[in-house]
């Protein structure tokens, strides 16, 4: 660990600083060892031009400060992905002066293909083979010294998760950034290498594109890659006709030899050189026969055509009920609290001669609304930890495996649904995690239908609700609103999927990341991190909306404080005739719901103020029944995404879409609250 | 036989009777034609799962049924 003061020294003398990036598959602890590199060092902010998340962090070693990027989990650089898209922008622009790539040594082979790729690009390349330890466990003993006699290039064991290892390789890093040897070219057979080298000769002469390497080209050229077609197009201008008219030639010789397209016959080339490495390098003991693993057991049961979808259902249920049954008890003890410093706060400031506006102001309006939300702080930290329990186990893959032949039948893939679970948390995540969808048009329906997954800002809303008129079946009723929500998502890709796009296809192909047991400690700090966000946004936004809505509800002065003649009644008044098939047209209902598109939270954060200083229970038993209730929780689950998930479906599918979400919504929002309201009329006559 | 008709056990890829897309998805993962990998569950009209090396690779049931295989027997777990 380096000391703040050796840093500081660092800055102050002339320093030697390197950039390193972290490539990798997912799944082969690319974080852990990103994490074991850089400490605490570290921090994150998105890729230029997109919201992908970007890591980077610190570590000094021998003087020379080393900066490290953790590149997005790829597979290869084919650019299918806006992951691959971006880790090869800033392999191709940034030039680091080392790449890592991390592997799972229990799968050099399919590892390596990355890894070969990058030293095509001619990058400056050094392996770490991670989860050295569970490899050798299997019985798989890997050459280092002959694989890296093979590749011309470093080769370093770790156990990142274990800091076994991570001393050498910075050692590695550093010393590979200095020294400016290049790896060999690793050879295509002789029948694809002519054609490689016939084109790189020419893209030499050009000159233009000094920078990337040429060999590089030549092959993705060849590839047909859509990418950097259009950007040789973009650069060469008129020369490159010349060179597509050679290029022209190569891959129509290439195909009429081998009978297939030429991105297949690199693929499979690439993958015997990768092939006969592993072959070489790699020993195994025991054959594949007798290896059953504890995942594959559980995936039995889990991913079974017929217990699949239960369980996954089931799961979802004691989530729902833990959520609730201990965030409900712990949300009561933060709730009388609140009272009693409500109460405590007005007397002392009686005491001290504040005028009654001042009063009202910080105990209705600040106490009110701003702690009627806090009082959910415990049912979203057990929300969210439940999420990140399920996504460390390795269970949340198989819930969109077992989910794709639903959603198959609505147009999408399994892979569709994991940011639909992720919505439960919250949608501004859950529609950023879209980019890993291949076809856009799968991406474009998960982002627009994402806002009816109930995300834990809507949570308040039912809890507060539910516990005023549902208190026997809490979980239950908080259930099926969450339910109506998916249902009406699956509804609402289908009809986009049928409308909108052709009926194209979406296959599924996913990883199933193996299963482990959560760890805590990470569980416990995402959810810690989350409910930070929260508390971040209850100390902002929400105060704001709230101060908003209290000047709104305490003047004109002539008005009495939220009552109908308020400039908050008035809106109220004007808005909540539209509510009142519905169930719920008074204008108190209008005016939270207004204000609930800053952050769903003032929805309950507005009932605070409006009816400040009562038990909130209470006052909405005598304005609301519990079918009208339930019709306001639905609305509320539907109408309009916040401010914060407007936002992230512009910037990932763009305004035209955008606006697409803003209209439907609030539409089918009204239709089911007045559906459910009017129908359980009758049945309740 | 198509790999959508097989219910569990190990089986060597034949062929991959697939577009471009197709073809390269399945080889960026690690399936290639001769290669032997584990049929670990089938909920055919749904996704299969698969297994090579460790590595678990769910399939939708339209890919799978490209995919023409040779059944090696045994069993899936």
């Amino acid at each position: 660990m380096m000391k703040a003061a050796s840093l500081k020294n660092n800055v102050t003398s002339s320093k030697k600083t390197a950039v390193v990036a972290l490539a990798g598959n997912p799944n082969v602890g690319k974080t852990s060892v990103f994490n074991a590199l850089t400490g605490s060092r570290q921090h994150t902010g998105n890729w230029p031009g997109v919201t992908v998340e970007k890591k980077e962090g610190i570590f000094t070693m021998e003087g020379i400060e080393v900066k490290v990027v953790d590149l997005p989990g790829i597979y290869g650089l084919s650019a299918y992905s806006l992951d691959e898209r971006i880790a090869r922008d800033f392999l191709m622009h940034e030039k680091p002066d080392v790449v890592v790539v991390v592997i799972d040594s229990s799968n050099l082979e399919r590892n390596l293909y990355l890894a070969l790729e990058l030293l095509e690009m001619n990058q400056n390349v050094v392996i770490d083979l991670n989860m050295i330890d569970l490899a050798e466990k299997q019985g798989i003993i890997i050459d280092t010294e002959l694989l890296s006699k093979l590749l011309n290039i470093p080769v370093v064991k770790t156990v990142a998760v274990k800091n076994e290892g991570i001393e050498k390789l910075k050692k590695v890093i550093v010393e590979a950034a200095a020294s400016s040897k290049k790896a060999t070219d690793i050879k295509y057979p002789s029948d694809i290498e002519k054609h490689v080298q016939a084109l790189k000769e020419r893209i030499e002469e050009l000159h233009h594109l000094s920078d990337v390497s040429a060999r590089w080209l030549a092959i993705k050229l060849i590839e047909q890659d859509a990418h950097v077609l259009s950007l040789m197009k973009a650069k060469l201008e008129e020369s490159f006709s010349e060179l597509n008219t050679f290029l022209m030639d190569i891959v129509s010789n290439l195909e009429k030899e081998k009978c297939d397209e030429t991105s297949v016959i690199i693929t499979q080339a690439r993958y015997s050189i990768v092939h006969s490495i592993a072959k070489r390098t790699v020993k195994k003991k025991r054959t594949f026969q007798d290896k059953i693993s504890l995942t594959d057991k559980l995936d039995k049961i889990f991913t079974n055509r017929a217990f699949g979808i239960p369980i996954f259902l089931l799961m979802m249920w004691v989530t729902f009920q833990i959520t609730f049954s201990i965030g409900g008890a712990l949300a009561d003890l933060i709730d009388t609290s609140f009272a009693a410093l409500s109460e405590y706060i007005s007397s002392l400031l009686e005491k001290l001669g504040a005028s009654g506006l001042l009063i009202s102001f910080i105990s209705d309006g600040i106490i009110g609304g701003v702690g009627s939300v806090l009082v959910f702080l415990p049912n979203i930290f057990l929300l969210f930890l439940a999420i990140a329990i399920l996504e460390d186990s390795g269970y949340m893959a198989r819930a969109a495996f077992v989910m794709d032949r639903l959603m198959s039948s609505i147009g999408l893939s399994g892979k569709s649904f994991i940011p639909m679970i992720l919505g439960f948390g919250c949608n501004v995540p859950a529609i950023m995690a879209t980019r890993t969808i291949e076809p856009e048009k799968d991406r474009v329906i998960t982002v627009l239908v994402n806002p009816l997954i109930s995300c834990s800002a809507r949570l308040p809303i039912y809890t507060l609700f539910a516990t005023a008129f549902f208190p026997k079946n809490q979980g239950l009723v908080i259930f099926s609103i969450y339910l109506i929500g998916i249902v009406l998502a699956i509804v609402m890709a289908k009809l986009f999927s049928v409308l909108l796009f052709k009926r194209e296809v979406s296959p599924l192909i996913m990883e199933l990341p193996p299963y482990r047991l959560p760890s805590m400690r990470n569980a416990l700090s995402e959810a810690t991190r989350r409910s930070l966000i929260f508390l971040r946004k209850a100390g902002t936004l929400i105060f704001t909306a709230v101060i908003l809505l209290w000047v709104l509800a305490s003047f004109p002065s002539s008005a009495s404080y939220a009552s109908e003649e308020s400039f908050a009644g008035m809106l109220g008044k004007l808005i909540a005739p539209i509510f009142k098939p519905a169930g719920f047209g008074f204008w108190q209902a209008g005016v939270a719901l207004l204000f609930g598109t800053m952050a769903k939270e003032v929805v309950v954060g507005t009932f605070g103020a409006l009816y400040g200083g009562e038990s909130l229970t209470q006052v909405l038993k005598n304005v609301f029944t519990p079918l009208s209730a339930y019709s306001f929780m639905i609305f509320s689950l539907i109408y309009l995404p916040c401010i914060a998930t407007i936002a992230a479906i512009k910037r990932e599918i763009g305004w035209k879409w955008t606006l697409v979400a803003l209209a439907y919504l609030p539409f089918l929002a009204w239709l089911s609250a007045t559906l459910i309201y009017q129908i359980g009329s009758l049945i309740i006559k | 036989m198509p790999l959508s008709f097989v219910k569990a056990g190990f089986v060597r890829v034949v062929a991959i009777n697939g577009g471009r897309g197709l073809r390269e998805k399945l080889y960026r993962m690690g399936i290639i034609e001769g290669d032997v990998v584990r049929v670990i569950s089938n909920a055919f009209p749904g996704p299969i799962l698969l297994q090579k090396g460790g590595i678990r690779i769910g399939i939708g049931a339209g890919m799978a049924s490209k995919i023409i295989v040779q059944t090696l027997g045994g069993d899936g777990i």
